[in-house]
């Protein structure tokens, strides 16, 4: 139990004089209690204050703030978190936690005067059905002459790669990978505390031949609050 | 260590991805290590473990 925690919230009478533990126990503002148990004894007994709606409390147990509104005592706020994936992996789900939403980058694709694969695909696999995002569709360099090799998609962002090179024909643009970048799909989903589901990272297609390079890798990143 | 695997069913690669070697051990189905020397890419065939590379594309003479 904390130096603030108390296990009364006391109630005076005009002209009563007060002890130190009384004074107290009303100079934290909210009350502070260790749990649950001693926050509900510490209401409506000889001397103590009457329950009622409005009252703030803060549990040292859950180091949350809660208000009773009349009926029952329910959090005042709750703290939006992120878990993210950068590579594939597995989210448990953490207690309290019953509804997410996931944020999906699949890989972008490559670019190539040789091969041009598609980015992979990303996904999350909510116990309601699979969430995915498709990779970039990759981009094959219609080159005759070409340069050194293309940039490669940045880490994560599921851009796709730009190709570097150029070719000899006066109808046809130098080529890059501005069309070839993956989709950004957002799904929420109820989810189950303690539930393990499976996210799936698409890598970058990547790119051979002249002018070649690869995709940025996918991200997964999943929104909840406690 | 973060390595690029595919995922291969019915001989076909059908997704490329990020992941450590302990996380492929754990899923179902076939993977295979991405080779530099051997590039993959979604749709390629895949025969005796490596991928097999597409032709590469015609480009007319009159470009």
């Amino acid at each position: 139990m904390g130096a603030n925690a108390q296990t009364s919230v006391p109630t005076f009478t005009a002209g009563q004089v007060l002890t130190a533990q009384q004074q107290k126990e009303i100079n934290t503002g909210i009350p502070v209690f260790a749990t649950t148990t001693t926050r509900d004894a510490a209401f409506g007994g000889t001397g103590e204050k009457t329950l009622a709606q409005g009252q703030f409390c803060y549990l040292e147990s859950t180091g949350k703030l809660q208000v009773y509104n009349g009926t029952s005592w329910v959090g005042v706020s709750s703290m939006r978190k992120v878990a993210r994936f950068t590579a594939s992996g597995t989210w448990t789900v953490p207690a309290g936690v019953t509804y997410a939403i996931a944020h999906i980058i699949g890989g972008g694709g490559g670019v190539g005067a040789d091969t041009a694969p598609t980015g992979g695909t990303s996904s999350v696999a909510f116990a309601g059905g699979t969430v995915s995002s498709t990779g970039g569709p990759g981009l094959l360099l219609p080159i005759i002459n070409q340069t050194s090799g293309g940039t490669t998609g940045p880490a994560n962002s599921g851009q796709a790669g730009t190709g570097a090179g150029y070719h000899n024909s006066s109808t046809l643009a130098n080529s890059n990978g501005g069309t070839a970048n993956s989709a950004y799909i957002v799904a929420g989903a109820d989810v189950t505390p303690a539930a393990s589901i499976t996210i799936t990272i698409g890598a970058g297609g990547i790119g051979t031949g002249a002018g070649s390079s690869t995709g940025g890798t996918g991200y997964v990143w999943i929104e909840y609050e406690e | 260590m973060e390595l690029t695997f595919a995922q291969v069913e019915n001989g076909i690669v059908v997704n490329i991805v990020e992941a450590t070697q302990e996380w492929i051990d754990e899923q179902p189905g076939t993977w295979i290590e991405y080779d530099d020397s051997c590039p993959c890419g979604i749709g390629y065939t895949v025969t005796d473990g490596k991928c097999v590379l597409p032709p590469k594309p015609y480009i007319p003479l009159s470009e």
